[in-house]
């Protein structure tokens, strides 16, 4: 997988954040920044993220305390309760498919957890993804996806999306949630907590997956902070970002 | 050999003009690297686009892609029956896939013929 050039892999992992900054630090870096970026974050308060694409109004009935933001990514909805969360943006190859990204961060992404002692693997027997009416209400955990990671019980236990740009030069970014523990919103996911417990991987999780997105992109990991430029363009956009309670 | 009837972006989009009005869509090598589609949006009539930036957005295996806008103008036109018929774009890119007709104030200057394209797609592979 090429996205690092010739740069090293800048490892950023941040505090719990309010959702609608978490996403909007992945879309400033998606447009103003270059190479590569891993950040590894969580979320406070509770988020509730829909994809791109989906209708607010299908998850109304949703009364737990949340901030609802919209992705610019595909797929469906996530309830960020207890989740660690991954985003990657790099330089894109046009030529190279959505689901070849897919497989080698996913495939990265198992090897980290089993570093952790974590059993999960990439599903291929999976259902193909929703049609284009089905996506509105549909949570991105509630069923895997071929290429999706999956517990050993077959439940979901990570999904990702992706946002491709050509112009002015092709970035990509990739984010996806591994859930930790599972929330009562969504009790159909698969978690980290039911073969360990979360606090106390949470920490080698992370470096695991520093180091396996770097091995992945050929580079190596360098911990690094958001420039104050990127934080700033964030604030810019978060509240582009948040969705005022169910006002679509 | 794609149409030599229109010119392509980079980025992979078609027009054609044809006086004054070019109807805009993207091409088969779009399409191919966009597996199973699940979403397009596209703009209302009057939209005014501008070249080389966004005017639309695709879905496809939870990613999300701009298509740009080959032309400067207002949207007069958009295949309203595209969207829930997806598998139009991989049947018919050239034709009955297109997706907006704009009227045109000015072309990008990065619009290459099909032959150029052609070297595009070749270096890009």
């Amino acid at each position: 997988m090429r996205g690092a050039g010739h740069g090293a892999l800048r490892v950023v992992r941040g505090d719990d954040d309010r959702p609608s900054l978490q996403i909007a630090r992945d879309v400033a870096l998606l447009h103003d920044s270059a190479g590569a970026t891993l950040r590894l974050y969580g979320w406070r308060p509770t988020g509730l993220s829909i994809g791109r694409f989906q209708d607010a109004a299908a998850f109304a009935h949703v009364d737990r305390p949340h901030e609802l933001v919209r992705r610019p990514t595909g797929g469906g909805a996530i309830w960020h309760e207890a989740d660690l969360t991954y985003s990657l943006t790099m330089d894109d190859d046009a030529s190279v498919p959505a689901e070849a990204y897919y497989d080698a961060i996913h495939d990265a992404l198992v090897r980290a957890l089993a570093r952790c002692g974590v059993r999960a693997a990439r599903t291929h027997a999976g259902g193909s993804h929703p049609g284009p009416r089905a996506i509105d209400a549909t949570w991105c955990f509630a069923r895997p996806c071929r290429g999706d990671i999956v517990a050993p019980d077959g439940r979901k236990l990570c999904g990702s999306a992706q946002r491709r740009l050509r112009v002015p030069r092709p970035r990509l970014l990739q984010h996806g949630s591994i859930v930790m523990r599972a929330s009562c919103v969504t009790p159909f996911c698969a978690s980290v907590a039911d073969q360990t417990e979360p606090t106390a991987i949470r920490d080698a999780l992370c470096d695991a997956i520093a180091q396996e997105f770097a091995l992945a992109l050929n580079t190596a990991p360098e911990p690094g902070a958001l420039t104050a430029i990127e934080l700033g363009r964030a604030q810019q956009l978060a509240a582009s970002i948040a969705i005022p309670a169910f006002a679509e | 050999m794609r149409p030599n009837d229109r010119k392509y972006l980079k980025s992979h989009e078609w027009c054609k003009v044809e006086a004054g009005i070019a109807t805009i869509g993207i091409t088969d090598w779009a399409v191919s690297h966009l597996s199973d589609l699940v979403f397009l949006d596209l703009p209302a009539v009057g939209t005014k686009v501008k070249a080389g930036q966004p005017f639309g957005e695709v879905e496809s295996v939870k990613a999300v892609s701009d298509i740009y806008s080959p032309v400067s103008g207002e949207v007069v036109e958009t295949n309203a029956e595209l969207p829930d018929a997806l598998d139009t774009l991989g049947t018919d890119p050239w034709t009955a896939g297109w997706m907006i007709k704009v009227r045109v104030q000015n072309e990008s200057a990065d619009l290459m013929d099909a032959k150029t394209y052609e070297k595009h797609l070749e270096s890009e592979a």
